[in-house]
């Protein structure tokens, strides 16, 4: 205390507004995670005897197009094609769009592929850059193969472009580096199947990690814990966040987000809505937003639905720097979604969305890396003037803490009790090894990206920034 | 000096409050790892069970299907294990998984062990359950196996309130009594949606039933989706008598969706 009581009641009002702060994240953590734990074990019972392949006798399964962007996949595209040409599902096509690729993905898919350049009619209902060529393949085993390429314009201008050119009436769009479960298709239209009085525009999964993951000929063969901290890291981010966090949000119908790795789309919805946005880099997120907007602003009875099994694994950054452009990207994405879509803001014609998930993005995903940099910032200037109570902010950084390491625990039992893709006490160990230092070693650094994703924004920055990946071990 | 000393007794409680807070969570942390490695145990003890059944009924069922031995010495191995719930289940699921690959003799050598073992009681014990997951589970072994002893529980499961075991007893019933059975629903107000009918679609594949002609009652149904299914079958069955049937359906259909999809089984009947 400084003995004077006006600095002192400061002091005290800051303490308590970071308290409160922190115990309103938590708060909302949890009672999200008691939600998502009532839903998914309503949904795995609800599944635990269905047969999906029941699906494949269905001549009128939903018809689907595959959208896969690429850009410099060169090195693996062949053998993604193929593995997503090898999903078991009755109604689908592949669209591969090759996003002005400055390396020779075009030659190999051709040469891999027999294409030739085909004369179908591509109609821009949705406005992209230039469409150079359409290929076919003369082969009939890849008869439902289609190769657009294109002029550079970003993913979301590569996944308007194979919207615009499929005919079939649901899109799913994916990342062509991604990992699919042969049964994607088939869990991602049931839904669709199921009697609804609702029209379902959506339907999205979860994304996990597929780093040091046994991966034969394009399919995931048994799963490990990554040996690289930072993505054994972000295994148990992704718990967190797609076991504990959207399933709630998809239980009260305020999903805001499907993931843009992958997520199966309503295409007359989408082209309605005015397709993805090429001006944002968190085009995953602002889709599904305004796609949901256009549904109550036109006054549709809908339904986005959300599917806990793992069908998606993906690469996770190894690096800092890597990492630090994602999240600074994701941060990006958020502020632009939010600022497109302020009008949703506390606003009750939104329902949920307005009164309960954009103020929860716009608190806990938006502010509170902000609120706990101004904090720590504060905190310095306090030990700085020699004024701060160190027992205090020991005790508070002690309490966030063990929330943080419990909150993993509870992610890892959530896990454990459903899909248990992680089989052997080692990768246990590893991930309950990590818990102990994502707190201290993961979370600063995302906080130092999400300032730096606020900064680019202040900036003016547009870009993705480069993702370089390593490419999984492949054997076959 | 009041202010002064409640703003330190508020710190001190404050600080209090946080220790217990901290010591709350720890002990919560516990607690979740302490279950998720009790968890993990246990999975992996049902794992190296379920290893060791399935050997056992892989050599079982091998004696089933080919008459290795006769069906008594089958029974003997059998009773050993009959307590055990997982081996039950495992048994049960590998007989009906190679039950739909077989057909003729070793196809009746399956439904007869099913029988005679006793192991169908398992499943009649699981349709009077009160889980309505266990009586569905129940119902599509039975129906599967084919022990038509069970078509009455099952037929009566087909007013059940809850729609996914009338769906599945709708489905059951018909495995066990015929396609014939099919006309007592023709009447349902129950939307038959399409997962529904790929499910019933599917059974009636397993089945391998050969069928080249259909009540023409089932026609007059007035609930579409019922009508949509009916549609289905024949095109299932390649019933090509039946062309102009589905031309005067997809006429009659006031809705868009049945209206398009009887228009794409009529397309691809032709």
């Amino acid at each position: 205390m400084t003995g004077n009581s006006n600095i002192d009641f400061g002091i005290e009002i800051f303490n308590y507004f970071i308290l409160f702060f922190a115990i309103s994240v938590m708060a909302s953590y949890v009672v999200l995670a008691m939600i998502s734990a009532y839903g998914l074990k309503k949904y795995l019972k609800q599944n635990r005897y269905v047969n999906y392949d029941s699906l494949l006798v269905l001549q009128d399964a939903p018809k689907v197009s595959l959208l896969a962007p690429a850009y410099n996949e060169g090195r693996t595209i062949e053998e993604n094609v193929k593995s997503l040409l090898g999903i078991k599902y009755n109604n689908f096509e592949v669209i591969v769009i090759n996003d002005g690729s400055k390396d020779n993905s075009i030659e190999v898919l051709v040469k891999a592929f027999d294409l030739v350049v085909s004369n179908a009619v591509y109609k821009a209902e949705i406005p992209t850059k230039n469409v150079r060529a359409i290929y076919k393949s003369t082969n009939p085993v890849y008869s439902n193969l289609v190769v657009i390429d294109k002029e550079n314009g970003g993913k979301a201008d590569a996944l308007n472009t194979g919207i615009n050119f499929a005919t079939n009436p649901y899109v799913v769009c994916i990342d062509v580096d991604c990992i699919m479960d042969k049964d994607v298709l088939l869990k991602l239209a049931k839904p669709f199947l199921e009697y609804s009085d609702k029209r379902i525009i959506a339907t999205g999964g979860v994304v996990r990690i597929a780093n040091s993951c046994e991966i034969k000929s394009g399919k995931l063969v048994r799963v490990f814990a990554p040996e690289n901290y930072l993505a054994r890291i972000q295994v148990l981010e992704y718990l967190r966040a797609f076991i504990l966090g959207r399933m709630a949000w998809s239980h009260m119908d305020g999903l805001l987000l499907i993931s843009g790795a992958f997520g199966m789309f309503d295409r007359e919805i989408v082209i309605a809505a005015g397709g993805y946005n090429p001006k944002t880099v968190g085009e995953d997120m602002e889709l599904v937003v305004r796609m949901r907007r256009y549904m109550i602003e036109t006054k549709q009875e809908y339904r986005i639905q959300y599917i806990p099994d793992p069908l998606c694994w993906t690469e996770a950054p190894e690096s800092f720097q890597i990492l630090r452009k994602q999240r600074s990207r994701w941060t990006r994405g958020t502020i632009e979604t939010l600022w497109i879509h302020r009008k949703m803001l506390f606003n009750p014609k939104y329902k949920i969305l307005g009164m309960l998930s954009f103020p929860y993005w716009f608190l806990y995903e938006f502010l509170a890396p902000l609120v706990e940099a101004t904090g720590l910032l504060i905190t310095f200037l306090f030990a700085y003037l020699g004024i701060l109570k160190w027992s205090f902010f020991i005790w508070l950084l002690l309490f966030v803490y063990s929330f943080a390491v419990m909150f993993s625990f509870m992610a890892l039992y959530a896990e454990e009790s459903t899909f248990k893709r992680y089989q052997t006490y080692t990768d246990l160990f590893k991930l309950v090894g990590v818990a102990f230092i994502e707190p201290i070693y993961f979370h600063p650094f995302t906080v130092y990206a999400a300032l730096r994703g606020n900064y680019e924004k202040l900036k003016g920055s547009h870009g993705w920034g480069e993702m370089t990946r390593k490419g999984f071990a492949k054997t076959s | 000096m009041k202010a002064t000393f409640s703003m330190h007794h508020n710190e001190r409680s404050l600080e209090l409050e946080l220790i217990l807070a901290v010591c709350f969570l720890a002990l919560v942390a516990l607690i979740f790892l302490v279950l998720t490695f009790y968890k993990r145990s246990k999975k992996l003890a049902k794992v190296k069970r379920a290893t060791h059944y399935q050997n056992i009924v892989d050599d079982l069922v091998f004696k089933i299907l080919f008459g290795e031995q006769d069906l008594a010495e089958c029974l003997t191995i059998y009773t050993t294990y009959e307590n055990k719930k997982l081996f039950n289940k495992t048994l049960i699921k590998s007989l009906v998984s190679l039950h739909k690959s077989y057909v003729g003799e070793p196809k009746n050598r399956i439904e007869k062990f099913y029988e005679v073992s006793g192991l169908y009681q398992f499943s009649m014990k699981k349709l009077k359950s009160k889980s309505w997951v266990n009586q569905v589970e129940a119902i599509r072994d039975l129906s599967k196996l084919n022990y038509t002893k069970a078509f009455a529980e099952i037929s009566a499961l087909t007013i059940s309130k809850r729609e996914e075991i009338k769906k599945e007893a709708i489905i059951g019933s018909v495995l066990l009594n015929g396609i014939s059975e099919l006309e007592k629903f023709k009447n349902e107000e129950l939307y038959f949606d399409d997962w529904m009918q790929s499910n019933f679609l599917y059974s009636l594949k397993i089945k391998q039933w050969e069928i080249f002609e259909l009540k023409e009652t089932l026609f007059q149904s007035k609930n579409e989706s019922f009508l949509l299914l009916v549609a289905r079958i024949i095109e299932l069955y390649q019933l090509h008598i039946y062309y102009d049937v589905l031309a005067q359906m997809m006429q009659n259909c006031q809705k868009t969706k049945t209206k398009n999809d009887l228009k794409n089984i009529i397309s691809r009947l032709k």
